[in-house]
């Protein structure tokens, strides 16, 4: 179909819906990439990252039946990230990796992709480990608020709480990636 | 100039403002998702091709269009599949001959209204002769081959009677059109009137002669001369008792119409009927 690019995300889901192959790949064009970054920087690890975000993509596909226009389809999309996240988290192991190690080193893969030694410079470690501290709820508000420019009804949507709760996250995540920054520079000096 | 990261660390700065963050919250959030960004990686084209790949085959199947739907509709198939073994010569001779009709009707005008137009006298035999051809000596052979596919022989058959009759039918009716568009004396519906029994009961008895009797021949010749006949003794006072009796008086009468239609409908069962007669004992395997 001509024009998928200009089409809205809940056309391109409708044509989803109908099969339109064409309209899956608009949406992947335009919303994996930042899905992966969330998933990133919610998980910490960009392969379980990767591996998220095309589960949100499957689970997409295997619901489009439902999905009824023209409910806001980013909403949609990170709802399902948010619920895939949500599960990983609940599994103690996942906890148990999410914390870095501290004689961590790069793989010989991570070393032969330079996009792989950006994304482990020290600024972003350090910026990971300190969206680290926050807990998964917070974080994924923080996210989706100042990184993903959500709407406060979009991450209502998106997270399935109310906006009042999305507000008091957002308070107190704010308060505690301040605190955490501070403690981080008092420590750096 | 504002590079791209100066305007996303603006938008960022805009909705700390607008959530009552305070200024060094606002500087540990944009200080975090700045170094963050660095770490975004797009999706390049064979990640992307693989992604696709996986994820394709989890699409729903693909819903037809209206369109699509009424094309695949299985008698539109299967008047299109019998649209290609119909003889060629049928719908160019049935266009000639109308038009033909059409242009004599146009030239001589109406009469008194009670005579018979030329182009009701030639419509009925235009279709007679058409349905009668679409069995000929090599029917047999065809229909042979065709008992290998899902669809009956005798659908087939009705099939073809259906396409060359509604040929026939449509385009009798847009020449009637024509007619009583450009002659101010031609009524429309009394024209149609005129031949549309006719046009069903010969078609009706060519098609029930030719099946039965295995030859078009006969069909396209029987409906001829009883159409031919009728036609003569029309304006005739005093045709001879048998002739007038051969031409089937009623073919033309109004009081006739609705006999003539169920006769026609009764003889093109009547012709299936013997078909599979013929089929069962092994002529045809329908």
């Amino acid at each position: 179909m001509k024009g998928c690019a200009v089409r809205a995300d809940e056309q391109l889901a409708r044509g989803l819906q109908q099969g339109d192959a064409e309209c899956l790949g608009a949406l992947v064009d335009r919303h994996y990439a930042p899905l992966v970054g969330y998933l990133y920087r919610m998980t910490g690890e960009r392969p379980l990252a990767e591996d998220f975000a095309q589960e949100c993509f499957v689970r997409v596909l295997r619901a489009i039946g439902q999905y009824q226009y023209p409910r806001p389809f980013k909403s949609w999309l990170y709802q399902i990230a948010a619920n895939i996240t949500r599960d990983y988290f609940k599994r103690a192991a996942a906890r148990y990796e999410m914390t870095m190690p501290d004689d961590w080193e790069m793989t010989d893969d991570e070393q032969e992709q330079p996009e792989m030694m950006v994304a482990r410079t020290m600024s972003t470690e350090q910026a990971l480990a300190a969206l680290r501290t926050l807990p998964e709820t917070q974080r994924a508000v923080i996210l989706l608020r100042y990184d993903r420019e959500f709407s406060l009804a979009e991450i209502a949507a998106a997270l399935d709480i109310p906006v009042g709760t999305v507000k008091s996250r957002l308070s107190l995540g704010l308060r505690q990636l301040r605190q955490q920054m501070s403690v981080a520079e008092v420590e750096a000096e | 100039m504002m590079n791209d990261n100066d305007q996303v660390e603006d938008r960022q700065r805009q909705l700390l403002v607008e959530d009552g963050a305070q200024a060094d919250e606002a500087q540990a959030v944009v200080s975090v998702m700045e170094a963050l960004r660095t770490a975004d990686v797009a999706l390049d084209a064979a990640a992307r091709a693989a992604l696709l790949t996986r994820l394709l085959p989890e699409m729903p199947p693909r819903r037809l269009t209206h369109r699509e739907r009424l094309v695949q509709w299985w008698p539109l198939l299967l008047m299109r599949s019998q649209m290609r073994v119909v003889r060629h010569e049928i719908w160019s001779a049935s266009v000639l001959m109308l038009a033909l009709g059409v242009m004599v009707t146009l030239a001589v005008g109406a009469t008194d209204g009670k005579a018979l137009l030329p182009f009701t006298v030639l419509a009925p035999v235009v279709a007679a002769v058409g349905v009668a051809l679409l069995y000929d000596s090599d029917m047999e052979a065809v229909l042979e081959l065709e008992a290998a596919t899902p669809a009956s022989a005798r659908l087939l058959l009705l099939t073809r009677l259906a396409l060359v009759f509604g040929f026939d039918l449509v385009l009798a009716l847009a020449a009637s059109v024509l007619l009583a568009v450009l002659d101010a004396q031609i009524l429309l519906w009394p024209l149609v009137e005129s031949w549309l029994a006719p046009m069903a009961f010969l078609s009706a008895l060519a098609f029930a002669l030719t099946i039965i009797l295995g030859e078009s021949l006969v069909g396209i010749f029987a409906g001829l001369v009883i159409w031919g006949l009728h036609v003569v003794t029309y304006n005739l006072r005093d045709a001879p008792p048998l002739l007038y009796l051969l031409s089937l008086p009623g073919l033309s009468s109004a009081e006739f119409r609705p006999a003539l239609l169920l006769a026609g409908v009764l003889l093109v069962g009547l012709a299936l009927w013997s078909f599979d007669l013929r089929s069962n004992r092994g002529g045809i395997n329908t």
